[in-house]
């Protein structure tokens, strides 16, 4: 049974093209990529719900996975839950997703010809999402709470020589306002502590991604990014796996993912099979 | 039943001068949930039938496209914007559209009675 969440297919499905996945010479789409795996674990008996797992107990056993309103009893778990884009933690962000708060200039930068918008992030996704939105917004308000953007330097000369981009460092962003739609943010600057309110129709929030691992606080050894700790596939709890980014700092490649995503696998299975011969 | 793909011209005519509800995705191919969502949206004329009429506009197809999406008031896609004889009851954005999507229309299609 895999429970595989709303966004089946995870990171891989916001990615236009993968290039680097052995057997597809040509390249395939992300989304394409993931629908495949899908296909292939449904014919081999893979039972999917496309819903979220709200709480793990894995002190009892049988292990127990919550699922909305449901409860799965099981021997074994694989935490494969891969990375979740950082939010800022507003309230006002969740309620307007979708209505002004956007996480990817590439599907939504067109929806905002014209108009004002914020970005929030100093990194390289960040500033190339900056430059793609100011071919469309009139003003482009990029805050980035260091003194320094960590993008590389290109990308830095490039949002300073862009006469739409507005730089704002030492910056945070504080609240968005809006009951519908975003209509503007307070800002505040670390410095001098000043708030002010900007009009912006648009926020792009583009401060990275983060280990999944919300559920797994305090059942699970996690470092301090959140990341899972492991030896191999093996977590610090009998039974329980872990595959994928979310234990990966290094490598996070959709092949490697699928590689240790095997080893979990076959760990797991041996793990099941040291029951019947016990 | 299937699905129409509409124009900026077409709107008058496909949404605000037709008596029967109507559904609207305003997408685009390059946009991750989309595509991901298609077989959802492929299957709605047929959860539908004659109850409402779904279309979609690509907002990437022409600039008047994308400014009529624009005016419409949307900031995100997929957008399904919903309309009862010409004026618009409901819509569901982005992420809200990927899980029960066809009961989270069919209960703002129950607007129109």
């Amino acid at each position: 049974m895999v429970i595989s969440g709303s966004i089946l297919g995870g990171q891989i499905s916001y990615t236009f093209q993968v290039d680097n996945y052995p057997g597809f010479p040509e390249g395939i789409s992300g989304p394409e990529l993931s629908e495949r795996f899908r296909l292939q674990a449904i014919k081999f008996g893979a039972e999917l719900i496309d819903k979220e797992a709200s709480a793990v107990d894995f002190s009892s056993k049988p292990m127990k996975i919550y699922v909305k309103d449901d409860v799965f009893e099981t021997k074994t778990v694989i935490v494969a839950t891969g990375m979740v884009q950082r939010r800022l933690g507003l309230i006002s962000e969740e309620k307007l997703l979708g209505r002004g708060v956007f996480v990817c200039a590439t599907c939504d930068a067109i929806l905002y010809e014209d108009k004002p918008v914020a970005v929030v992030g100093g990194g390289d996704s960040a500033l190339q999402e900056a430059i793609d939105l100011s071919k469309y917004a009139n003003e482009v308000n990029l805050i980035h709470r260091r003194p320094n953007f960590t993008a590389n330097k290109h990308l830095v000369e490039k949002v300073s020589e862009n006469p739409k981009i507005k730089i704002l460092l030492n910056n945070i962003l504080e609240e968005i306002l809006g009951e519908k739609r975003v209509e503007a943010v307070f800002v505040k600057d670390l410095k001098t502590g000043e708030r002010t309110r900007i009009h912006v129709d648009g926020v792009l929030i583009a401060i990275g991604w983060i280990p999944n691992t919300k559920i797994f606080e305090k059942k699970l050894q996690l470092d301090n990014e959140g990341y899972i700790i492991s030896n191999g596939t093996k977590t610090g709890v009998e039974g329980v796996f872990v595959a994928g980014d979310v234990t990966d700092r290094i490598y996070r490649q959709v092949v490697t993912s699928c590689g240790s995503g095997v080893m979990a696998a076959l760990d797991a299975i041996r793990y099941l099979e040291s029951f019947k011969t016990g | 039943m299937s699905i129409k793909n509409i124009q900026w011209m077409d709107w008058e005519k496909e949404v605000l001068k037709v008596s029967e509800p109507v559904i609207v995705e305003f997408w685009h191919q390059n946009c991750p949930t989309c595509v991901k969502i298609e077989p959802l949206v492929k299957e709605l004329p047929i959860k539908f039938d004659t109850m409402a009429k779904i279309l979609r506009m690509n907002v990437l197809e022409s600039k008047e496209n994308r400014r009529l999406a624009i005016q419409k008031g949307v900031m995100g896609t997929p957008t399904f914007k919903i309309y009862c004889r010409g004026i618009e009851v409901g819509e569901i954005i982005g992420l809200e559209a990927v899980t029960e999507l066809d009961q989270k229309l069919f209960k703002i299609i129950n607007k129109c009675a």
